[in-house]
């Protein structure tokens, strides 16, 4: 029998790359999902939900960076809450990334083979079924991913730089057709503002929404073991990743809302930025071509999600939580190949389903739910376990350390619980709470039941929070 | 503006940043609890930013929120800008004390001395104060420097021997002739390290342990023999006498040998066995060596004495006389 081994994966990404990776796996979210917010806060609502959000990510951004240089690890969030918490909750956070990643690419590739089907409505290609279409899609984005890192990053980044084009081009054609009265043209309650239509609490009911703007951005702390030098790569690419992302929110948000058809219009519409660069290019261009440059977003978060959710499985099944055999060596160009087979087999899977189910209920909207609630339950975690981490372990190796410390976790807990609580709250969102509950529990009995003995004390994060306890327990690193 | 909701870009942007300096206001004062070290100085930054922000803000959210809390916006815009103004001078104060003791603690064994923190810390409090009274209350400072000078006349003439040290205590902290840790012998009064400087007298704790407090006009008036500065490192000179029938080349020879060996004086400088004449049949030699720390001086020339005597008796070298 041939000698099985685990994958080491190979350096490859400097900081240019890794952040070129942040934003294809985020710019989807500059493109659609976030302008439902409108109707929720109106512009006024949103742009206070978006810089509060902002702050969030940015307090997120430089406790991820401490915490990934700290443990440059490919399981992200995951082997944070492993060295916080123990294995119960790392199974959880485990989950919630691989199922944050997986649902959205669900979403993703449904909306994918919408626009393609309208990109190519009078060609041949129209008369191939979504499902082939799809195949097609995850074929292409797992042979990608799986044949070289630098020719992944480096596709990331080109996508990424085409959606950050895309934008460009949108904000100059929108500055000079920008109009006040679109800006504001949702209609106020008796009382309220033209600004906050729905008063004070409307900034509240946006402020989910605005996470889209910046979601996925820790993608980043899951190419650790992929970085070449993590402890300074990973703090400059969150932090330019951030920056970028930051500009293009705001930018998407005021001139998406100040043009044709008017903000009021946006908040009900799925692809806004569509219909934003159709008044703005105003017939100059066919709206296949305006579909196709939409398009680019989408691949660029389909691209970098495949690779974030190849990753996780990755890590978790190095660590024994998923099977062993998805973190094994196969071929010579160190990406986890069978991790990134696994992944677009399960999206598969899932967006047939989704097609089936689609008569019944709007599966899309309720993956997109939990994909977002996940990353919720994910960001809670992550702040928390910087913050019992700090505590805990503060002579822990800290190659970075966050500026804001203690404080800027807690800021970022703070929002991302008030966040996550109108979230739970939002009847749309309460059916995809259940579900999720219902996923955690199976995965963490089949983790007591099954999993609990199955855990190699090799891999690197169990490794790193054994070492932590041993410390402590010799009395090297301890708050007391 | 309708009941005070916001609404205008500016106003918007105000809350925005209301609701950012609350959040982070709240973490900050969470964080004092549970990281107890450098908490205040966040959270009193917070709070001057949360404080100005409801200051600036008070066209709308004082209609809004706080018309039933203040009788009109011009005592709630009084308040809310003396707030901000005290946070500041404190987050100031906080950030002056951080970097003082941390620049202590880093130390070059550099303490700073108690009367220049209080001065500065006074300083601060005083501007904060003077600027409250200028811009927020409208009373005019000039007005209030022409009473504060004359009620300075009035205590500079009860306490003038107290201003006196005090003003000598801020000449000696600018020209730094000592710092906190260094020995020092001030006039004839005996050698000690300096403890401490306060308002009214230097601290100097002698070999003995006893403390001698002694007034800032005095140090001002004496010449002061500091034996720590610019270096630590400081030459210790002992002389020694022997019978003129030793020959000096085996007495230099033998003691330099056993002095460089003995691992008691620093190798660099090289210690130095230096023959001075002769004199009533003995022959006077100068043993000259530095040391690392003059604090140590006495246990370094006990040390030393007795590796000499050690060679001394080991090659037979006559009898000897000591002077230091």
């Amino acid at each position: 029998m041939p000698e099985i081994k685990t994958l080491e994966l190979s350096r490859k990404a400097n900081t240019l790359l890794l952040s070129g990776l942040a934003v294809s796996a985020t710019i989807v979210g500059e493109f659609s999902g976030w302008n439902a917010g409108l109707n929720q806060g109106g512009i006024g609502g949103m742009l206070i939900a978006t810089l509060l959000v902002a702050v969030m990510f940015g307090c997120l951004a430089i406790s991820l960076a401490e915490l990934s240089t700290s443990m440059p690890f490919a399981g992200g969030a995951y082997t944070y809450a492993r060295a916080a918490f123990g294995k119960k909750i790392a199974v959880i956070v485990g989950i919630s990334q691989m199922l944050e990643y997986i649902f959205a690419l669900a979403t993703i590739l449904v909306a994918i083979g919408m626009q393609f089907r309208v990109i190519f409505e009078d060609s041949f290609l129209s008369s191939l079924g979504e499902p082939v279409i799809w195949a097609i899609a995850l074929l292409f984005f797992a042979i990608l991913n799986a044949s070289d890192t630098k020719l992944f990053f480096r596709s990331a980044l080109i996508l990424a730089i085409s959606s950050l084009i895309v934008l460009i081009i949108f904000w100059f054609g929108a500055i000079p057709k920008f109009e006040m009265s679109q800006f504001l043209s949702i209609k106020a309650m008796a009382g309220d503002s033209e600004w906050l239509p729905n008063g004070l609490i409307g900034i509240a009911w946006a402020l989910p929404f605005t996470v889209w703007f910046f979601l996925s951005i820790e993608v980043i702390t899951l190419a650790s073991e992929e970085s070449i030098t993590p402890s300074k790569n990973i703090p400059k690419a969150l932090m330019l990743a951030f920056i970028i992302l930051l500009i293009s929110a705001l930018g998407v948000l005021i001139l998406n809302s100040g043009v044709a058809p008017g903000a009021s219009a946006i908040g009900s519409i799925d692809a806004p930025l569509l219909n934003g660069l159709e008044s703005v290019l105003d017939g100059a261009i066919s709206v296949k071509v305006i579909t196709a440059l939409v398009l680019v977003g989408a691949l660029a978060g389909f691209h970098s999600t495949v690779y974030a959710a190849s990753r996780i499985v990755f890590s978790l099944a190095r660590a024994g939580y998923l099977p062993i055999r998805l973190s094994y060596k196969c071929g010579s160009k160190g990406t986890p190949k069978l991790a990134i087979y696994f992944v677009s087999i399960l999206v598969y899977v899932l967006v047939l389903v989704t097609e089936y189910l689609a008569e019944h209920i709007s599966v899309v909207s309720l993956l997109l739910n939990m994909s977002v609630l996940a990353a919720m339950i994910s960001y809670i975690i992550s702040f928390l376990s910087y913050v019992v981490l700090r505590v805990r372990y503060p002579l822990m190796e800290r190659p970075y350390k966050s500026p804001l410390g203690i404080t800027g976790a807690i800021t970022g807990l703070i929002i991302v619980s008030i966040a996550a609580i109108f979230m739970f709250t939002n009847g749309d969102f309460r059916f995809g709470l259940i579900i999720m509950t219902c996923i955690y529990l199976l995965f963490l009995f089949l983790f007591l039941v099954v999993g609990k003995n199955l855990i190699d004390k090799n891999a690197p994060e169990e490794i790193f929070s054994n070492n932590l306890k041993a410390k402590v327990l010799m009395g090297k690193d301890s708050h007391d | 503006m309708i009941n005070g909701v916001p609404n205008s870009l500016v106003s918007i942007l105000q809350l925005a940043a209301l609701l950012i300096f609350f959040a982070m206001a709240v973490a900050a004062f969470i964080d004092i609890f549970i990281s107890k070290r450098n908490g205040l100085l966040y959270f009193s930054a917070q709070l001057t930013l949360l404080f100005f922000v409801l200051s600036i803000s008070r066209g709308w959210i004082y209609t809004l929120a706080f018309h039933f809390i203040f009788d009109s916006i011009e005592i709630y815009g009084q308040t809310m800008t003396t707030l901000s103004i005290a946070s500041a001078a404190y987050f100031v104060d906080r950030l002056v004390g951080a970097f003082l003791g941390r620049s202590g603690l880093q130390g070059k064994n550099e303490a700073v001395p108690g009367i220049l923190v209080h001065l500065v810390r006074g300083l601060i409090y005083l501007a904060a104060l003077l600027v409250i009274l200028q811009f927020v209350f409208g009373q005019s400072v000039t007005a209030l420097a022409t009473l504060s000078g004359a009620a300075a006349l009035i205590l500079g003439m009860s306490a003038q021997s107290t201003l006196g040290e005090m003003f000598a205590g801020l000449a000696i902290s600018i020209s730094h002739p000592f710092k906190v840790g260094d020995w020092v012998q001030v006039g004839s009064l005996e050698e000690g390290q300096v403890v401490d400087q306060t308002w009214r007298h230097v601290v100097i704790r002698t070999r003995n342990y006893s403390v001698i407090n002694i007034n800032n006009s005095v140090i001002a008036g004496n010449p002061i023999r500091n034996f720590s500065s610019p270096t630590k490192e400081v030459r210790v000179s002992e002389k020694i006498y022997f019978d003129q029938s030793i020959s000096p080349n085996s007495i230099q020879l033998f003691l330099g040998d056993a002095i460089r060996g003995s691992n008691v004086v620093l190798d660099n400088p090289p210690p130095k066995i230096l023959f001075r004449g002769a004199k009533d049949e003995k022959c006077e030699y100068e043993i000259s060596y530095f040391i690392d720390d003059y604090g140590n001086m006495p246990s370094k020339s006990d040390k030393l004495w007795k590796i000499v005597m050690e060679t001394i008796i080991r090659n037979n070298l006559g009898t000897v006389a000591r002077h230091q």
